[in-house]
């Protein structure tokens, strides 16, 4: 048995029959089964001017390019981390969002590595 | 068009899913433990540098000395499938055909593929990048080549991961060096045999008349050789085939001492079997169930087991009905119960007629429910719904303590991001 959607009425034909599209699928839209997504929840209010809030699910990709200025997801300190991509001359740095923290520049050591970017958010009960 | 294979892996496959989303791990000795707890079965390098070995059970090694930075974790399985699953989805969108051989191996038919060392250390290069899992990638022109040449690049670290056994000639220099139980097929017991009457390395066995091989290794044996050779016997198998049996067994927890929570693990074990049966479109003809107590542990040992044939089913009431008839049959006493396991046999498609002159086999009603049950838990999670036969606390499944949280399967278990 499959579900009616519009489509298989008994008496009358759907005029419909031909366009039901189902529901919109929120998976689907943020890309979930491709395998470079994951989803993270952020804790802490550093970025509300950011419009990140505690409590918010982050979708995270590893297959972005770099790009200055976006949020992506960074290993300081032993700890997943939320940061700011930035580039000068020197090459690519993490800025922290705790005002005072220096950034740290983007190396291939397994301490300061780039998880993943930020590429989407998902806010439940808002 | 000569054929070409290769075999990627994920090193320390376990270790490195917990890894991937634990950044405290990174670069500390980590090992994954069995079910329950019981022994290693996953070791990082730092780990096997503290000498903790394969299959060493866990209340020993831990208490050793040079153990005490291990950092020890209990087996995830769900995160380990799905991060199975992303390397696997990661592969498939790169190469031709991929054949997931185990849950962390992958034959991939590379066969016509134009400069295989640059696309194979780009394979590498993206499961690091987009699924965080380390791999070694090894190939040559048959299955038996990529999975020695992937033995190589994991025990070569100079080979960064990398290792090509395409050209025979230096195929002959490393089957010089390597003991003959490095191939793909030999285990310990025929390797034991044939270092008895001389043969030590690679090379050794193929300097073997063919007869000879025949007679030692049979047949399997002449088409292994045949596959060293760069002659391809065995390919890439994109499915794995319809089973013809399916097993559900474990060791217990804590011992079983009362027939009730036997019968319950014994229910518990087949309603999983019915789910997978269900999922296949299968129903199995014949049952095997068998009991035991620790062959370790002090007491009376006591092991049995049982079997019958029954109205082909996939539906879990009558299959756990089926199951306590045997454990009846078996169940003594007075023993500590330590594993149980149930073995579904003479699996067939569920469309062939059954037994005709039983029940109805798969009844619209049964089938309705059982769709029923299987959505419900596919939405809501395991165990949404089941049946109360399966006792409601499984005081059998036993530890588990160290286990990470089901980071990519579970929404309040996805891993927690500081904003600074």
């Amino acid at each position: 048995m499959t579900a009616y959607k519009g489509d298989r009425t008994t008496g009358f034909a759907s005029p419909a029959a031909e366009a039901c599209d189902g529901p919109v699928d929120l998976s689907a839209v943020l890309d979930l089964a491709r395998p470079q997504r994951y989803l993270m929840r952020v804790t802490g209010q550093s970025l509300e001017s950011r419009g990140v809030r505690d409590g918010d699910i982050v979708i995270v990709d590893t297959a972005l390019p770099l790009q200055a200025g976006r949020l992506v997801i960074a290993c300081l300190n032993e700890t997943l981390t939320l940061a700011t991509l930035t580039r000068d001359q020197k090459g690519w740095w993490l800025q922290a969002a705790t005002p005072g923290v220096p950034p740290r520049q983007l190396s291939s050591q397994e301490e300061i590595m780039l998880w993943g970017i930020v590429d989407g958010l998902v806010r439940l009960d808002p | 068009m000569t054929k070409l294979f290769a075999l990627i892996d994920g090193n320390a496959f376990y270790c490195s899913c917990e890894r991937a989303f634990d950044p405290r791990l990174h670069n500390k000795p980590v090992v994954v433990l069995s079910g329950n707890d019981g022994c290693a079965i996953a070791r990082t390098n730092e780990a096997k540098a503290c000498g903790v070995a394969m299959g060493e059970p866990w209340h020993l090694a831990r208490k050793r000395p040079e153990c005490r930075d291990v950092i020890w974790r209990s087996s995830n399985f769900a995160l380990y499938a799905d991060m199975s699953r992303r390397v696997s989805q990661i592969l498939q969108e790169r190469v031709p055909a991929v054949e997931p051989y185990s849950i962390d191996e992958f034959f991939l038919d590379l066969t016509g593929i134009a400069d295989v060392p640059s696309v194979c250390a780009a394979l590498r290069e993206d499961v690091w990048r987009l699924a965080r899992i380390p791999t070694c990638v090894g190939w040559g022109p048959t299955k038996t080549l990529a999975k020695l040449a992937n033995h190589i690049a994991k025990t070569h670290p100079e080979f960064a991961g990398l290792c090509d056994l395409s050209d025979p000639a230096q195929r002959m220099t490393w089957f010089a060096r390597l003991p003959v139980e490095s191939v793909w097929g030999i285990g310990r017991k025929q390797a034991e045999r044939l270092q008895g009457e001389g043969v030590h390395t690679i090379a050794d066995l193929m300097a073997l008349e063919t007869g000879k091989i025949r007679k030692r290794l049979s047949v399997t044996g002449v088409r292994l050789v045949a596959e060293l050779n760069g002659v391809s016997n065995l390919d890439l198998q994109e499915c794995a085939a319809p089973r013809h049996a399916m097993t559900a067994s474990r060791s217990f927890g804590q011992s079983i001492h009362d027939r009730e929570s036997l019968q319950a693990a014994v229910a518990s074990f087949v309603s999983r079997l019915g789910e997978s049966l269900r999922a296949e479109g299968r129903v199995a003809a014949h049952m095997m169930v068998f009991i035991r107590t620790s062959p370790f542990k002090q007491g009376p040992r006591y092991a049995n087991q049982a079997t019958m044939t029954m109205t082909p089913t996939s539906d879990t009431r009558d299959l756990i009905r089926q199951a306590w008839r045997l454990v009846h049959n078996i169940w003594r006493d007075g023993y500590a119960y330590d594993k149980a396991g149930v073995i579904l046999s003479d699996i067939r498609s569920s469309g062939v007629q059954g037994d005709l002159w039983g029940d109805t086999v798969l009844s619209p009603r049964s089938e309705a429910l059982m769709a029923a049950m299987d959505q419900m838990n596919a939405r809501y999670g395991r165990k949404a719904v089941y049946l109360l036969a399966t006792g409601i606390d499984e005081p059998w499944r036993g530890r588990s303590a160290l286990r990470s949280p089901s980071y990519t399967t579970v929404l309040r278990d996805i891993p927690l991001v500081r904003s600074g």
